[in-house]
């Protein structure tokens, strides 16, 4: 293995579980998420010599995903839906996420979860995370407070009643 | 609740989700993409041979087969997939866009060509050599006793060998050997992998 591949494999194995999770609050499928990070890695290694001196390499892969993201909606809204045997294989059981702070944090605007899914899994500031989702400071800085009240809501409520409210 | 509390108890909601799929898948795609962007004369060669052949094969009728199948998913003006007869007695198969859905009815047409194929869709979480039903011969890149690269290359390019592109290939059913088959892979961006199976009725349909 060479040293390029090396950097990448313990970049991908440090890094994976916490895109994935950022992704995943953001596209709210397991196996979309899966094979968006998947792609998003693949293309960080094929540019390698580049993303590896990325400032933040994570949030590369992560915008990359949700750039895939939105062109894959836009094409699939042309397309015809699957056949009988192209169903995608099924890798996480869903009943891994399937929890009530999941269920609270999904509900919220998809704004607010990619904000929130930013700054709690990639650990980025607000500034790294208002250039990865293309807007401004100001606003990440306003969706991340309406997020964090409206989860601090769900969760007292939880708390208080044993289910979300 | 402060937010430190909440931000804690998000992470440890996700706690159990993790990435499943192996390194070496991720590597080989991105190989496969590098090896792309360092083709785009030979792509575009491709493309635009392609695009000639289609463009003959509609206006002189008996110069080649050319199908545009009546439920592929082609959008435009281009079917999303065409197999074309060449005088060679190969096929070349073109796809175009990303998302190749029809993958059933590209299969039919090899089929219906004589080619025991399977095509398949395959995704991050289902691993190119993981096609039910079917027993994918290994390759020379995983040593001795798999199918040499020779061979593969008379198989899929022929006297095309030279001119792969992610976007078109051919098949030449006299050099597949008794028993065995093709398997077509189709990629999550509309790219493909190209294997060699035992065929059965299971896989190849024959």
């Amino acid at each position: 293995m060479s040293q390029e591949q090396a950097d990448f494999a313990e970049f991908y194995q440090g890094s994976r579980d916490d895109c994935l999770r950022t992704v995943l609050a953001a596209v709210r499928d397991v196996d979309k998420a899966q094979d968006l990070v998947a792609e998003a890695f693949a293309r960080a290694w094929a540019s390698w010599r580049r993303v590896g001196r990325h400032p933040a390499p994570r949030a590369w892969v992560v915008r990359t995903a949700l750039n895939l993201s939105v062109s894959s909606w836009r094409r699939h809204r042309r397309e015809l839906p699957l056949m009988d045997h192209d169903e995608p294989a099924h890798g996480l059981a869903s009943s891994l996420i399937d929890t009530e702070l999941v269920a609270v944090l999904q509900r919220l605007p998809a704004r607010q979860r990619q904000v929130v899914a930013l700054r709690i899994f990639l650990d980025l500031d607000t500034a790294q995370t208002a250039e990865v989702l293309g807007i401004a400071p100001g606003t990440v800085t306003a969706h991340l407070t309406r997020a964090l009240a409206a989860l601090r809501t769900e969760l007292a409520a939880y708390e208080s009643e044993g289910r979300p409210s | 609740m402060k937010d430190a509390d909440v931000i804690t108890a998000v992470k440890a909601s996700y706690a159990e989700i993790h990435m499943d799929v192996p390194l070496d898948v991720i590597v080989r795609r991105g190989r496969r993409l590098r090896a792309h962007r360092r083709l785009p004369g030979l792509a575009g060669a491709a493309g635009a041979a392609a695009a000639l052949a289609l463009a003959l094969a509609a206006l002189v009728p008996g110069s080649g087969r050319a199908t545009a199948p009546e439920n592929s998913t082609g959008t435009g003006r281009l079917a999303a997939w065409t197999v074309v007869s060449q005088r060679d007695g190969g096929v070349k198969v073109a796809l175009r866009g990303s998302r190749i859905r029809d993958v059933a009815g590209l299969q039919d047409k090899l089929r219906g060509d004589g080619i025991p194929a399977r095509v398949a869709r395959i995704g991050y979480l289902r691993p190119p050599l993981n096609v039910p039903g079917c027993q994918v011969l290994r390759d020379w890149s995983s040593g001795p006793g798999g199918i040499s690269k020779t061979l593969w290359l008379k198989i899929f390019y022929g006297p095309h060998t030279g001119q792969q592109s992610n976007h078109a290939f051919w098949v030449y059913r006299s050099a597949i050997p008794p028993g065995l088959g093709v398997l077509v892979d189709i990629y999550y961006d509309g790219t493909f992998g190209l294997y060699t199976v035992n065929a059965s009725p299971q896989c190849t349909g024959t």
